[in-house]
């Protein structure tokens, strides 16, 4: 039985067990703690991958992710849900035109980060001349960016950029279909925005993960934190398809990396001197200082001679707990097992 | 209002109410709450038992079990979908606020605690029968004090304590007590009522095995036609696990 002790990061204090090192109570703002009690996962909070052949499980308050040897795509993990897409979040249906839109937000729901999209839909059986949609707003660094989208009838496109705040969105070069006269419409909102929890206020993530077959040939097992919205086969070791994410990586081997990406300074596998070895290890990332983000294995920290800077994720950038083995076909396999995920962060 | 004290047990920080002895806040790696807020119960943890015309419900921050006068077999309260999470090797304490509103009569009787078996319907009884293999837990029946003095009773399949008479006197209806069961010995297992042991003469074991699992059990039940009546008032549950 472990004893209680007390510790101060940044501040903060947080209870943990002495001699496993499991954060056990963290006294901050924002805590995030699920132990998959039950025989369901709060699907409210998470979303679950199981793509193909991978399976995935809840049993005596843990969850069990396989990936199968079967030359296919598989994913099996677990991430905590970004807000819905909202394609009317910035305006509902209007009559396309020249000119400023009157838009209902200058920001994403929840305060995030997130794409535009435009929807548009023909009126009057003739499509009108589209031109684009100008879209002038800033960066998660306060910065000043814009982008121009097409719009396509009958569909909803997704501009490029990832946006913090929406000045304008202006149509130029559109013109009414001479035919039936009558104006095609128009409907501007936002792709999927991921905005659980801020890279930059202190965040501290803990997972306690038994790799119980290690990833061999593709696999790749992440865990940690990643800032893209989810897709499927999105890998770190054999392609770069996340722009950010600080993750502990097994690739298709028990040997454990870390990989850390803020789309400025990518660090790719940096040895940690860990290794699976089918028992229970408590995985912690500590972006108390961006420019100085720790890695720490069963409390000891690894990699301590490279400096992992961050801070291309400070401003208002949110991140979510992320916990996947991927493959991209082939032969590859891996099982493992989360007992508990831990998020807590400094400030709101 | 309770003043918050601090206590250690196994070396492990706890939080309480000084006035109630609820353990407000266990520093413990494995710790599970609910306190039934809400106006439904939790399905991903709970079954909510309503064998035949019983009926279990939620309001008020409270779980209501309700067992009827029909001569028939019954079962009220909730149980953690047979799931069982809880290692009695790993130190668990489990603790539940509870009144009783209408006592146990005839061969009606009330569990509170934990059991390693699968929950069976009309057929979990420890009282009247012995129809658990693992369990340790509180119960009331009629025999005992007309259903309102709290009885003990453990069986790990190798030493079945008996009933024991908890001791603690007759509760009234419709009064909260905190009932816990701390496995940080499984030599000695320890039983409290309002923060003080009862039972404290008998040694209670469950030792039996290795890495059994248990879940929490609350519920009012009778078997075959049986006209017996009782109904709970369940406040919380909480369950918590010194090691993973």
């Amino acid at each position: 039985m472990g004893q209680t002790r007390e510790k101060w990061r940044a501040g903060q204090v947080a209870f943990y067990d002495g001699t496993t090192q499991e954060t056990v109570k963290p006294v901050s703002p924002v805590v995030l703690f699920d132990d998959f009690f039950g025989t369901a996962v709060n699907g409210d909070l998470w979303s679950q991958e199981d793509t193909n052949n991978a399976t995935k499980a809840i049993a005596a308050s843990a969850l069990t992710f396989t990936m199968t040897n079967t030359d296919q795509i598989q994913d099996a993990g677990i991430y905590t849900k970004p807000t819905a897409a909202n394609t009317s979040w910035f305006k509902t249906s209007g009559n396309m035109k020249l000119g400023a839109y009157t838009l209902t937000s200058s920001i994403f729901p929840g305060g995030g980060v997130g794409y535009v999209t435009v929807t548009s839909a023909q009126v009057g059986g003739v499509n009108d001349t589209m031109g684009t949609i100008d879209v002038v707003g800033t960066d998660i660094d306060d910065g000043a960016i814009s982008e121009s989208i097409i719009p396509l009838n009958g569909s909803t496109v997704s501009g490029l950029l990832l946006f913090k705040t929406i000045t304008s969105m202006t149509g130029a070069g559109w013109a009414r279909d001479a035919g039936a006269g009558t104006e095609d419409t128009i409907v501007l909102g936002c792709s999927t925005v991921v905005n659980s929890f801020r890279f930059d206020k202190g965040l501290i993530f803990e997972a306690r993960v038994n790799v119980t077959t290690n990833p061999g040939g593709l696999a790749e097992l992440l865990i940690g934190l990643a800032g893209d919205a989810y897709a499927s086969n999105n890998q770190v070791a054999a392609a770069d398809d996340i722009n950010y994410h600080a993750l502990f990586v097994f690739d298709g081997a028990a040997t454990c990396t870390i990989y850390a990406d803020d789309n400025v300074t990518d660090k790719n596998a940096i040895a940690t001197g860990h290794s699976a070895d089918a028992s229970y290890h408590v995985y912690r990332i500590d972006a108390t200082e961006t420019d100085d983000v720790k890695f720490y294995v069963d409390g000891a920290g690894v990699a301590t001679t490279t400096t992992l800077d961050m801070s291309g994720m400070d401003g208002d950038f949110r991140v979510v707990p992320y916990l996947i083995a991927v493959k991209s076909g082939g032969a590859g396999q891996c099982v493992y097992v989360v007992d508990y995920i831990k998020v807590w962060q400094a400030e709101r | 209002m309770g003043k918050t004290r601090a206590k250690w047990r196994g070396g492990q920080l706890a939080f309480y109410d000084g006035t109630t002895h609820e353990t407000v806040l266990p520093m413990a790696p494995v710790v599970f709450y609910d306190d039934f807020l809400g106006s439904a119960l939790n399905t991903d943890y709970w079954t909510g038992i309503n064998t035949n015309d019983a009926t279990v419900a939620i309001g008020g921050s409270k779980i209501t079990g309700h067992i009827h006068g029909t001569g028939e077999s019954e079962d009220a309260g909730v149980y953690m979908n047979d799931d069982k999470p809880f290692n009695l090797d790993k130190g668990p304490i489990f603790e539940c606020r509870l009144a009783i509103h209408v006592a146990p009569t005839s061969l009606a009787e009330i569990m509170i605690g934990v059991q390693d078996d699968s929950y069976g319907t009309a057929s979990n009884r420890i009282l009247n029968a012995d129809e658990v293999t693992r369990y340790a837990a509180f119960g009331f029946y009629n025999t005992l004090g007309a259903g309102l003095v709290p009885a003990i009773r453990t069986d790990d399949n190798n030493a079945n304590s008996g009933i024991i008479n908890s001791g603690f006197g007759a509760v009234v209806l419709d009064a909260y007590h905190i009932y816990r069961i701390d496995f940080t010995d499984v030599d000695n297992v320890l039983f409290y009522i309002d923060g003080a042991q009862v039972a404290a003469t008998t040694t209670f074991v469950m030792s039996a095995g290795s890495n059994v699992m248990v879940q929490p059990v609350v519920v009012a039940q009778k078997k075959t036609a049986d006209t017996g009546l009782a109904d709970i008032y369940i406040d919380y549950v909480k369950v918590w696990q010194a090691t993973r």
